[in-house]
């Protein structure tokens, strides 16, 4: 083959020199040594090329990836969870940034030199002083004494090698984390690092808890609005991602970003100075009467807004660490119970609406009737009365209402209390809202007289609100509503449940319902509300125990609504099991009656200007 | 014998002359100058080190202007999370259990009997009275948490 190259055969082989090689043999040997040589490097220069080939074409575009990999960053861009505020605009739930904090005791040992390398004097001198000044700059701003931090930053393992992780403190704002950070550059100590750990902040403390919720440390709601509203509130993460080196970031990168989109931010319906007025005043009663649990809800009659909703006992959502599970509970639409005389309005608006009854109808009340296989009778010892329908009312006798409700047909009494909004979610948007129950109308002839004083049917109290307002509301019932408006990330309005409306009784039964309830404020005058001329209805009901299937214990409550002449606000108190008083007259009544004295001037109700109508309670036979 | 005028060349005739008397192809002149190959190669190289200057100014304008991005984002992001933490404590200040209690501490009693006036008519619609602070003092004085952060 090389002697096909004359070039390079007349510059290495001198002809001079071949007659020194005369053998054939040897001439054989050369050239084999030569083509083996060449084969070697063919070989080694085949495989050299298809190496090459691997790398740049088979490979490539996997080893292009990998590098375009290792230049590129990408993190996830957190959205801010929407906020909640109260119909004023008052923050009730919020998220800030917030980091967790986390020290590396052995890169704090050596103050960030690795500890491949070795370390000089003065290195070693000033590592030995981290821990120390380290404890120091943590505990000037996440409080304690310098002590505190000291285990934290110099933690073990168990073989006594120190620790690479030990949690310093979590939910710190980023604000106390970005001035902890200057510190320690300042002082070029290292080892202290944070994650990401955004908290919700709940500025009212215990106000509305029970409707707000709280979210759990996984950054998911738990309960209450944080839990319904969950996926709205969260919003949607987005994405960053650029070219970066050593040195940072690279200009003119490739550089892609997804915006995240930020969670809608709910405006409710609720006022939370009037929702802390209405927790107080619920949450003294409850003490005061040894109360199993209470309920209070203030609630706009013209358009059902729900202006409070108290639920004892409660928590504190920034503080769910304290929390028991009972405190979790919103009563106000979790629990149903039998709601007891309240339930006297509903069925007077019934009767009245049907024309079978007015405030001055006239009934005879013995002592007790028989009903079914048993006997009612009233909550007041008596002999025979003979009172009016407002009489009824008034004294809030079982025996008259089921006197008078047994002059309409069930059916048509049962298609009252549904349209009422019993026996059905009243769709607030709470979660966990109890349906109650109510009797088909196939129902049995004590069911029914049962039914008419609030016993043999069970009810939400929001149910229980929404409906007497609706009544007294010149008989036009309104869902109740909590949320009043969102908007989305992009601060585009969104959608939320509207309230529904629809007429359940005339204006005529309206009124005479009215004036059948100012007849139990006008009672005794000690359960008006100064200023004003209000109606109301108390409720005392016999209480199902679970544990026995028996009645054991009572719910007190009361509704009450001003003013009269014109019904705006009204409010509902339910007292579960209380023990030191049982009746809705004595431990309810107050409650409504402070709630409302505080309501009706707030929200601009002028005080009432005529005085209450003269009651006919009884009649001359 | 007739004589004829003899009638004069035609001037094509005479220009075609000419032409036969020039050459039908001249060279054209040399120019003047000719840039020698060292200053060409001067030139080349002021242009590559210019464009090299050129390139190192623009890349390090370009990397100082990212590394100030990234500080002036830092800054964003600091002063951001103070604006945070103080509308946090903004929030805990103006929630109704923090001034309930403020107004408590500067002796401030709720008033129930409030009156009104009509300002079209200057009306007062109401009665007003002393207000003595007991009217609800088991709801003031129940206990509630404050928020907290």
């Amino acid at each position: 083959m090389t002697a096909k190259r004359p070039g390079i055969a007349s510059a290495t082989r001198p002809s001079t020199r071949r007659p020194a090689r005369t053998g054939s043999a040897g001439l054989a040997s050369q050239r084999g040594r030569l083509t083996m040589g060449l084969v070697l490097i063919l070989l080694a220069m085949t495989a050299l090329a298809g190496r090459a080939l691997q790398l740049q074409a088979i490979e490539a575009p996997a080893y292009a990836s990998s590098a375009a990999s290792k230049i590129q960053r990408a993190y996830t861009l957190h959205p801010d969870r929407g906020q909640i505020v109260d119909r004023n605009g008052t923050v009730m739930a919020a998220s800030e940034p917030a980091v967790l904090i986390f020290a590396d005791p052995l890169m704090i040992s050596r103050n960030g030199i690795d500890e491949r390398a070795s370390m000089g004097p003065l290195e070693t001198q000033k590592a030995a002083a981290a821990p120390k000044a380290i404890a120091k700059i943590l505990a000037k701003y996440l409080g304690g004494r310098p002590e505190d931090y000291r285990q934290m930053v110099t933690k073990t393992e168990s073989d006594g090698s120190l620790a690479r992780y030990a949690l310093v403190r979590r939910h710190v704002p980023s604000y106390t984390y970005d001035l902890i950070k200057k510190d320690l550059a300042a002082g070029k100590w290292y080892g202290i690092s944070a994650t990401q750990d955004a908290v919700r902040s709940y500025p009212a403390g215990t106000v509305a808890s029970n409707v707000i919720g709280f979210v759990n440390s996984e950054g998911q709601g738990g309960a209450g609005l944080e839990y319904a509203l969950n996926k709205q509130l969260a919003g949607t993460e987005g994405k960053e991602s650029y070219e970066a080196s050593t040195y940072g970031r690279i200009p003119l990168g490739r550089a892609t970003l997804a915006p995240a989109v930020n969670g809608t931010d709910y405006t409710l319906t609720l006022d939370s100075t009037m929702q802390l007025t209405t927790q107080k005043a619920l949450a003294s009663a409850v003490a005061s009467t040894g109360a199993e649990s209470g309920e209070a809800i203030v609630m706009n009659v013209k358009t059902g807004e729900v202006l409070a909703m108290a639920s004892m006992p409660t928590y504190d959502s920034s503080n769910l660490s304290a929390a028991t599970s009972k405190e979790l509970v919103n009563h106000a639409v979790q629990d149903s119970y039998e709601p007891g005389s309240v339930q006297k309005v509903l069925t007077m608006a019934a009767l009245t609406d049907q024309g079978l009854v007015t405030p001055d109808s006239r009934v005879d009340v013995p002592a007790s009737i028989s009903s079914g296989g048993g006997t009612i009778k009233d909550a007041f010892s008596h002999g025979s009365l003979v009172l009016t329908a407002r009489g009824v009312i008034a004294y809030s006798s079982n025996i008259g209402t089921t006197l008078l409700t047994r002059k309409m047909d069930k059916a048509t009494f049962i298609k009252y209390l549904r349209s009422f909004g019993l026996g059905t979610t009243t769709g607030i948007g709470l979660p966990g809202e109890a349906k109650g129950s109510v009797p088909t109308a196939a129902m049995p002839d004590f069911t029914r007289d049962q039914i008419s004083f609030g016993q043999g049917l069970s009810v939400t109290a929001i149910q229980e609100a929404a409906a007497v307002a609706g009544i007294v509301n010149g008989g036009v019932y309104h869902s109740p509503t909590i949320i009043k408006s969102a908007r989305n990330g992009q601060g585009e309005a969104v959608k939320v449940p509207v309230s529904t409306s629809r007429r359940v009784i005339s204006e005529k039964a309206s009124a005479q319902v009215r004036n059948m309830m100012e007849a139990v404020v006008t009672l005794e005058p000690s359960r008006a509300v100064a200023g004003y001329r209000t109606i109301g209805k108390t409720g005392t009901a016999q209480r199902i125990d679970a544990s026995c299937h028996c009645y054991r214990g009572y719910t007190a409550s009361y509704v009450g609504v001003g003013p009269a002449e014109n019904p705006s606000i009204l409010t509902y108190v339910v007292l579960n099991n209380p023990v030191k008083g049982h009746e809705g007259s004595g431990v309810a009544l107050p409650v409504a009656q402070q709630i409302l004295s505080v309501a009706l001037p707030r929200y601009g109700v002028e005080p009432s200007t005529s005085k209450p109508p003269k009651a006919v309670l009884e009649y001359q036979p | 014998m007739s004589a004829e005028i003899a009638s004069p060349a035609p001037r094509w005739r005479a220009a075609s002359a000419r032409q036969r008397r020039r050459p039908l192809l001249a060279a054209l002149p040399r120019a003047t100058s000719q840039m020698s190959g060292l200053a060409f190669a001067v030139v080349v190289l002021l242009v590559l080190a210019l464009g090299l200057v050129a390139a190192l100014v623009l890349n390090t304008t370009l990397q100082s202007q990212s590394a100030a991005i990234t500080e002036k984002k830092a800054a964003v992001d600091s002063l951001s999370h103070q604006q945070a933490a103080l509308a946090s404590k903004v929030d805990v200040k103006r929630s109704p259990t923090q001034l309930q209690a403020a107004a408590v501490k500067l002796g401030m009693v709720p008033d129930l009997n409030p009156a009104f006036i009509d300002l079209r008519t200057g009306k007062v619609i109401g009665t007003p009275h002393r207000t003595t602070g007991d009217e609800l003092k088991s709801i003031v004085d129940a206990p509630v948490s404050a928020g907290h952060r």
